[in-house]
């Protein structure tokens, strides 16, 4: 296994890339986490909230303008459209749905015995060391 | 469609070597050609029928594949940003269908985009209507009195309230996965969602629900590099059908995301990551305070111990804090989504969960 790994000329490169992916987020992921980048992050999702919803105000505007309905009325017809197929889905299946279905399979079904079988086990340390090592 | 069977054969001489990366190379140019001319591959694929549907609300069943099933049903949550299929991506590589042909009967609560109209539901809804509708009707569907119920990341979080809220009601086992109880260990989510310069009263009140562009380029910036690093890779393993096509279903359910509803954002924003209300059991929903010391049924809580999402420190206190008697922490190898979907998880993870399961769902 290890021959063929020196072998291959791609792993080295992979290697690298796996590197360069691990140091990239440890690097960026501190700065993303300091006070100045959470800033600037809201000040971007405040920016880019209400410019979306000026856009879309003045679309609004603009489809008036020309007799067309509006993406919330367009919405809106279509959640009344749904809520009467959710109805009719209902209807459907509490008429006739539960007995199509109904497979009369017994419910008897037992877990197999496994003879010497490895019982799940207790938290692992290595792995409750690991998990804390990449919370941090 | 190019054979790439000889491409995926370990080399054994320097020769061989050669003419193996040469055929990579080749089949990469060819390949990359029929990647963005081809469509998707299919996902959610085992047969179900949708047997609830309430505007954002889906309950699905799955088609039972053995010839005799365990007495309970399993109910599965799924989180209100994520799309279900996550959990039937494809044929073997498929928790639903794994529990199927193991003999359990699975239901699974899935979500629609949320409409304009359906942005005031809160965690109230989804706790005390959503649920326990679904679990009202399997009961009634199956003849059967209690319910398995698995809850993945925030659909667990519901499933932990609804447990604590229902305790000595029909549930018979409840198992987690990736579920976070302390919102303070999430480092990333509560730093960039800090109340000093997060608004959240200001975003939820201009744009009605949270669109799924914001939830995703949030998820994306917790391991910023990994976007560009799976791309090359993606080149770097064109040749092998099985790696591009795993790639596109896993990558087109991580984009796949759903918008949150306003209300249940601002509420989980101030509730869960401000005050921290759930780990301390002051959270009140629907009037009722939510204490996991309540809960008394057997728990299992799967953590991934590569979670940068969910990281350990946000979830290893809910064993710890309810009530069970019988109650496990698996810590597992696999990320928040491969733990439990990853091609890995079939042989790792399945097995000991239907372990678990399978001597409590009789």
């Amino acid at each position: 296994m290890n021959d063929r790994k020196l072998q291959d000329p791609m792993e080295f490169f992979r290697n690298m890339l796996t590197n360069f992916q691990e140091s990239g987020n440890t690097i960026l992921g501190q700065t993303m986490r300091t006070e100045e980048f959470t800033r600037l992050l809201q000040g971007a999702w405040q920016l880019s909230a209400f410019s979306e919803k000026a856009v879309g105000a003045v679309m609004e505007q603009c489809l008036a303008q020309m007799h067309l309905p509006s993406r919330a009325e367009v919405a809106e017809l279509g959640a009344r459209l749904q809520r009467i197929e959710d109805m009719l889905n209902q209807l459907v299946s509490e008429r006739f749905g539960a007995r199509a279905r109904r497979t009369g399979l017994p419910r008897t079904r037992r877990p197999p015995p496994v003879a010497g079988a490895e019982r799940p086990k207790p938290v692992a340390k290595k792995a409750r060391r690991r998990a804390r090592r990449a919370a941090r | 469609m190019t054979d790439s069977s000889s491409a995926t054969k370990p080399p054994a001489s320097v020769g061989e070597l050669v003419a193996t990366e040469v055929e990579r190379a080749i089949l990469r140019n060819i390949k990359g050609l029929t990647y963005f001319a081809s469509a998707a591959p299919a996902v959610g694929q085992t047969p179900k029928d949708r047997v609830r549907s309430q505007g954002t609300y889906v309950l699905y069943h799955y088609r039972p594949v053995t010839r005799e099933l365990y007495r309970v049903p399993v109910l599965i949550v799924m989180a209100p940003s994520n799309r279900g299929y996550v959990f039937d991506l494809a044929p073997g590589q498929s928790l639903v269908e794994f529990l199927l042909k193991q003999g359990y009967d699975v239901y699974m609560i899935d979500w629609n985009a949320p409409r304009a109209d359906e942005k005031s539901i809160r965690i109230e809804d989804y706790v005390l209507r959503f649920v326990p509708d679904a679990i009202d009707f399997i009961c009634k569907d199956t003849r059967v009195h209690d319910v398995t119920v698995l809850g993945y990341c925030m659909g667990g979080v519901l499933s932990v309230i609804y447990a604590a809220l229902q305790a000595g009601g029909p549930l018979k086992n409840l198992i987690c996965i990736a579920t976070p109880v302390d919102f303070s260990g999430m480092t990333h989510f509560h730093t960039w969602t800090d109340r000093r310069h997060f608004d959240v009263d200001r975003l939820v009140d201009s744009v009605g629900n949270i669109p799924p562009t914001f939830l995703v380029e949030m998820f994306r910036m917790i391991r910023p590099a990994d976007r560009l690093a799976m791309r090359i890779r993606l080149i770097d393993n064109l040749w092998n059908d099985e790696y591009v096509a795993a790639f596109r279903r896993f990558d087109g359910w991580a984009t796949d995301m759903l918008p949150l509803p306003g209300e249940y954002f601002r509420e989980s924003i101030k509730e869960l990551f401000w005050e921290g209300r759930l780990i301390g059991n002051t959270l009140r929903v629907g009037g009722r305070r939510v204490d996991l010391r309540k809960i008394k049924i057997p728990l299992l809580h799967v953590i991934a111990d590569r979670d940068h999402f969910v990281p350990y420190e946000a979830s290893r206190r809910l064993v710890e804090s309810v009530g069970s008697r019988s109650k496990l922490e698996l810590v597992l190898n696999g990320g928040h989504v491969s733990v439990m979907a990853g091609v890995g998880a079939a042989k790792r993870v399945w097995p000991r969960l239907d372990q678990w399961l399978g001597e409590r769902s009789t």
